[in-house]
């Protein structure tokens, strides 16, 4: 029987709750967002009393479903000022969902700014512990290993960095990997500093003695998880020896450079000359040549066949960080003007250690560049841009505060955010419906509410024209599939690659659904649920103020035209307005 | 005159006849580098090909199975295998890959 456990920051108390008749059949991102309308006022201000910060497994966590060791964690984002579902990997998940915690709603505020305590959730219960100084002010690759050595090893750990106690903007929440390196992130969109404000510096899970996920039709269950496991094997991207597992995620980096839309240089040209060296391909041969710790084919979570991840080692084979992922190679490398893996990898590891999102911080050191406080490409100086965020000074606490804050303070034009949120690592002058995309995403500039790029790009799902503008439709039903397929199920986004080629693998997320829960959605049902949740979140970012002005690009992508294409954004905002209201 | 004009006067110019080359420059990515296993991460084969060669013409004369190829990029574009190539055209090929 799950339970919601609601804790009370200003009382200071955790408690469990029954579930609502309302939330039985959702989980992850619908769960996330029903509480966060229901439950948060729209106009609050993001650090205050009122808004909430809650976290979900989705519907199939816990159990045998392949990949789907998924947390949502979300409320109304500090960043944007718009509801947020922020995502992650790692060990947390599946540990939550085996306990029967439905959810954990974090509510309220200490009277007392700056005093921080952790949540210890187990078998037996939940209970607030005041956080030691020893596990404050430091970097998580310190304070990790001292909550395990407390704790345990065999626990997971939710927790913010030193930018989520100083209320930063672009603070993430950290979920251990299953080496228990601080290295997963529920990035986007400054959760952690609404953790922060709320005076939770972690939650320790321990799942020993757990009771499990209770399945309502096994045999459905099993018939599901089957189909689905047969497509992950199957797919030339997902399967063990794929594309995702030799290459992991920055396989990308050739295929959006050689399209001409890899942003390069705070989004001035789609072509970067040095984007093949910080490919997937030479992350590949550097975990084969230096060997050592160095690989790829890593798994953030329990129960992933695809395995996307890597350690990346030094030249000497010890490890430098896990993970250089696309998004992050792309943002601390060509959006900043670096091609060194060296000098990404060091970034990486000083975003995890500070408890920054990599696709922000990036954005705000490009911003920064075109600013003038360091040249393009001087990666020596990025570092140490990265440090004051660390180290909390006033330019820290700017960048820390994302790409428009930074634009704003240092009065760069060139600001490539929508709804106060940085772009990924897509350039929609040479992309159109991921532009499409990032414009009309309820949480701000965002590429996993709905990865068009794999028709666009890729070839899965189908083949559209990058160029064409008539896009509203597709948009849309990547919006829906997305919300409900992958971020309520609990699946990791990447099973899309193999289920959006074969359907038996999409109707085997369905049928495990309906296997654990007992109902009997069909892919039609699936797909609307999504676009109710998409619809929700509308609702609570216009009662939060805002209207289709803001489902717009920065209006420098309207006339500066993007090399190698030359191409400038034009999709008419008529055909924008269509996505959401056909 | 131009001197391709001249050449014509002359009686010098190329029949037409005659076939004319193509230059292009390919680039192989991922699962397909390990056909041209000496070629760097993105380092470029130059090729010659006669006009009017076709995508798949080009796979051929790679040697690469056509069933590896998922994406061909000319000039950034995504192209059928049924297009010609021009003179100066910069193509990438990939195995099928995705990321996030």
């Amino acid at each position: 029987m799950s339970k919601i456990l609601r804790v009370n920051m200003t009382d200071l108390t955790a408690k469990f709750e029954d579930v609502p008749e309302k939330y039985k059949l959702t989980g992850g991102r619908g769960l996330t967002s029903a509480i966060t309308c229901t439950e948060v006022p729209p106009t609050c201000h993001p650090l205050g009393p009122n808004n909430k910060v809650t976290f979900a497994p989705g519907i199939v966590t816990g159990t045998a479903a392949p990949t789907s060791g998924r947390i949502s964690i979300g409320g109304k984002s500090p960043l944007t000022g718009t509801i947020k579902e922020t995502n992650s990997g790692g060990m947390a998940s599946r540990k939550l969902a085996r306990l029967g915690i439905k959810a954990i709603i974090i509510e309220g505020q200490p009277k007392e700014r700056g005093k921080f305590w952790l949540l210890k959730v187990d078998k037996d219960g939940a209970q607030l512990l005041p956080a030691a100084t020893e596990w404050l002010g430091k970097g998580l690759y310190e304070t990790y290993p001292r909550l395990f050595d407390k704790f345990g090893e065999k626990v997971s750990i939710i927790g913010i960095g030193i930018a989520g106690e100083k209320l930063m903007a672009n603070a993430g929440i950290c979920v251990n990997d299953p080496e228990n390196r601080p290295s997963r992130y529920a990035g986007r969109g400054g959760m952690g500093a609404v953790m922060g404000s709320k005076g939770l510096k972690a939650i320790i899970i321990d799942d020993t003695g757990s009771p499990g996920v209770p399945i309502a039709n096994k045999e459905v269950f099993d018939v599901g998880r089957k189909k689905l496991t047969k497509a992950l094997q199957e797919h030339a991207i997902t399967k063990p020896g794929g594309a995702l597992n030799t290459y992991g995620t920055a396989v990308l980096v050739n295929i959006i450079n050689e399209a001409g839309a890899f942003p390069t240089r705070n989004f001035r040209e789609g072509r970067f000359e040095g984007a093949a060296k910080l490919s997937g391909e030479a992350i590949n041969e550097a975990c084969k040549k230096r060997g050592g710790v160095g690989m790829t084919g890593h798994n953030c979570s329990v129960g992933c066949i695809i395995k996307c991840s890597n350690v990346y080692p030094k030249p000497d084979g010890t490890e430098l960080v896990s993970v250089q992922e696309y998004e992050s190679v792309w943002s601390l490398g060509a959006n900043c003007g670096i091609d060194d893996l060296e000098i990404t990898g060091e970034l990486i590891r000083l975003c995890n250690d500070y408890g920054v999102d990599t696709i922000e911080a990036g954005v705000a050191i490009g911003v920064a560049m075109e600013a003038g406080l360091a040249k393009f490409g001087d990666g020596k100086k990025a570092i140490e841009l990265m440090h004051e965020i660390g180290k909390g000074t006033t330019l820290g606490y700017i960048l820390g505060n994302g790409a428009t804050a930074a634009a704003r303070v240092f009065g760069v034009v060139r600001c490539p955010t929508v709804k106060g949120q940085a772009m990924p690592a897509y350039d929609p002058r040479a992309i159109k419906g991921i532009g499409m995309t990032y414009a009309i995403s309820t949480m701000g500039a965002d590429h996993t509410s709905g990865y068009t790029i794999a028709p666009e790009i890729l070839g899965v799902s189908g083949k559209v024209d990058q160029f064409d503008i008539n896009k509203a439709e597709i948009v849309r039903n990547f919006q829906h599939a997305t919300a409900f397929f992958f971020d309520t199920t609990g699946h990791c986004l990447f099973i899309a690659f193999a289920v959006l080629d074969i359907p038996e693998g999409l109707e085997g997320v369905v049928e495990e659904c309906n296997g654990v829960l007992g109902t009997n959605w069909t892919l039609d049902d699936a797909s609307r649920m999504g676009g109710e949740i998409v619809k929700m979140e509308r609702a609570f970012n216009e009662a939060a103020g805002f209207t289709k002005t803001d489902d717009r690009l920065p209006e420098f992508m309207n006339y500066e035209k993007l090399p190698p294409h030359n191409m400038v954004f034009d999709v008419p905002d008529k055909i924008l307005d269509k996505v959401h209201a056909p | 005159m131009s001197y391709k004009d001249k050449l014509g006067i002359l009686n010098l110019r190329v029949s037409p006849n005659e076939k004319t080359m193509s230059t292009v420059e390919v680039r192989l990515y991922a699962t397909l580098r390990k056909y041209y296993p000496s070629l760097g991460i993105g380092e470029p084969l130059v090729i010659t090909l006669d006009d009017k060669t076709k995508l798949e013409n080009l796979f051929d004369k790679l040697k690469i199975p056509k069933e590896e190829i998922k994406v061909a990029l000319v000039n950034g574009r995504r192209e059928k295998e049924s297009y010609l190539l021009e003179d100066g055209d910069r193509v990438g090929i990939f195995s099928p890959i995705g990321g996030g």
